[in-house]
């Protein structure tokens, strides 16, 4: 049963003739749009970033407080920090130094850190015995391997006072989590020797 | 005589007649629906369409774009769903495949692989009104689920300060992840049974769980690591409808 608009029996084949074009038209087209799709969702899929963390150096965070107000302090003296064990030097030569930012060692159990503190007439050093476990951690492809760390134990060695010149008096663990966030690590409590 | 004869034979030519106009009549009643003009209207009794039956078929697809990126970038799947069609307007769908990455970054040496299985479990619906027609405008929902295995190798580490040299190759790391989908695409008929069909993906982890070492850095089914990532597929779809 035919309900819509009659047609003659010649006018029948002309439309028979115009559906069968246009279908082969719609089909043309659902191809191209699916090969333009095709491509689209291939591009979206494939939008790559890198994601790498702005801070990207790993060390242990260390602040400078006065021993007996434990307010912030600065070690008004020149202060040199080297490792046993190697041959480089942590920390050269700075004055009014207020917090450091020390790498640790990749292998190994413990860092033994001395600390020249020196001033135009004489020099003085405590050392610091830093345990820690190393973790090696994954960032991501695009981003550099690196280590991170857990502190397990401070120890201080104290050395000889001279008079005038400043002394560490004792440290303390703050977070043991050696690793991108920007924390403080180990607060370090100072005082002038008298 | 010439009289009954007369009659007898005019009888005979209306019995003839009869039959011929009845003919007639019907063939101009079966031709009059060409020459008609104008629109005839139905009852809507009998232009109703039947309803749709609750199975409505079946569908078996594959995701192209999955495995050309696979084949051609750092990280891809090859992919496969079964889909059913109830009433074409619901399409429950279970996707599964192997994602796969096998690929070192050029700047840092690092190298990530990964083979592992994945799957998800949704449906669809057909938003387009004719539900009848070949061609589908899609939204639906996926809840997902991969557990894998990754390995990590690269450069030994080396650290400046102490000289020593640690290195840096983990293998058999074992994740997994827990991620729903949101999903919009379309598909339309190419030939016969044969559709093709793209759609979008928004996907968002729940749950997931790594190694100590890291994220993976991709997931299988998921992607690139993060919490929520836009994919999308392209598939070559088998429709096996009913109607």
């Amino acid at each position: 049963m035919n309900w819509g608009i009659g047609h003659s029996a010649g006018r029948k084949s002309a439309a028979k003739r115009h559906r069968s074009g246009a279908m082969r038209l719609s089909r043309h087209i659902n191809i191209c749009v699916a090969a333009c799709v095709a491509v689209i969702a291939a591009l979206i899929a494939s939008c790559s970033s890198i994601d790498c963390p702005l801070k990207n150096t790993v060390s242990a965070s260390c602040l400078f407080y006065n021993s007996e107000t434990r307010a912030a302090a600065t070690v008004g003296d020149t202060l040199t920090v080297t490792a046993l064990g190697a041959d480089s030097v942590l920390y050269n030569r700075g004055v009014n130094t207020s917090s450091l930012a020390l790498p640790m060692a990749y292998a190994g159990q413990a860092d033994t850190l001395v600390f020249h503190i020196s001033s135009t007439e004489a020099s003085r050093t405590d050392t610091l015995v830093l345990g820690h476990t190393n973790e090696a951690h994954f960032e991501s492809i695009d981003c550099n391997s690196v280590i991170f760390h857990t502190i397990t134990s401070l120890s201080l060695l104290r050395g000889t006072d001279v008079s005038g010149l400043t002394r560490i008096d004792s440290v303390a663990l703050v977070n043991p989590k050696v690793n991108y966030n920007e924390v403080t690590n180990i607060n370090i409590f100072i005082s002038t020797a008298p | 005589m010439r009289l009954r004869t007369s009659t007898y034979l005019f009888l005979l030519l209306l019995s003839l007649a009869v039959p011929a106009v009845a003919a007639a009549q019907s063939d101009t009643t079966s031709q009059g629906a060409d020459r008609v003009r104008g629109v005839q209207f139905a009852p809507r009794a009998l232009t109703k369409a039947p309803p749709v039956p609750r199975w409505n078929g079946i569908s078996v697809s594959a995701n192209l774009s999955g495995a050309f990126l696979a084949v051609v970038s750092s990280y891809g799947e090859y992919e496969g769903a079964v889909r059913a069609n109830l009433y074409g307007r619901y399409f429950p769908i279970v996707e599964a495949g192997i994602g796969a990455s096998d690929h070192t970054d050029d700047a840092t040496d690092l190298h990530y692989h990964t083979s592992s299985p994945f799957i998800r479990v949704g449906m669809d619906y057909n938003f387009l009104k004719d539900i009848s027609s070949r061609n589908r405008a899609f939204g639906g929902a996926r809840i997902a689920y991969s557990s894998y295995k990754y390995d990590i190798s690269g450069p030994d580490l080396y650290d400046p300060f102490w000289h020593t040299e640690v290195p840096y190759n983990f293998h058999g790391l074992k994740g997994s992840q827990l991620w729903l989908e949101l999903t919009g695409g379309v598909e339309t008929q190419i030939w016969k049974a044969v559709h093709l069909g793209w759609m979008v993906r928004y996907k968002n982890r729940i749950t997931s769980s790594n190694d100590d070492i890291g994220e993976a850095w991709y997931v299988p089914g998921f992607g690139k690591k993060g919490t929520a990532v836009i994919g999308a597929t392209f598939s070559l779809i088998i429709d096996i409808s009913r109607r």
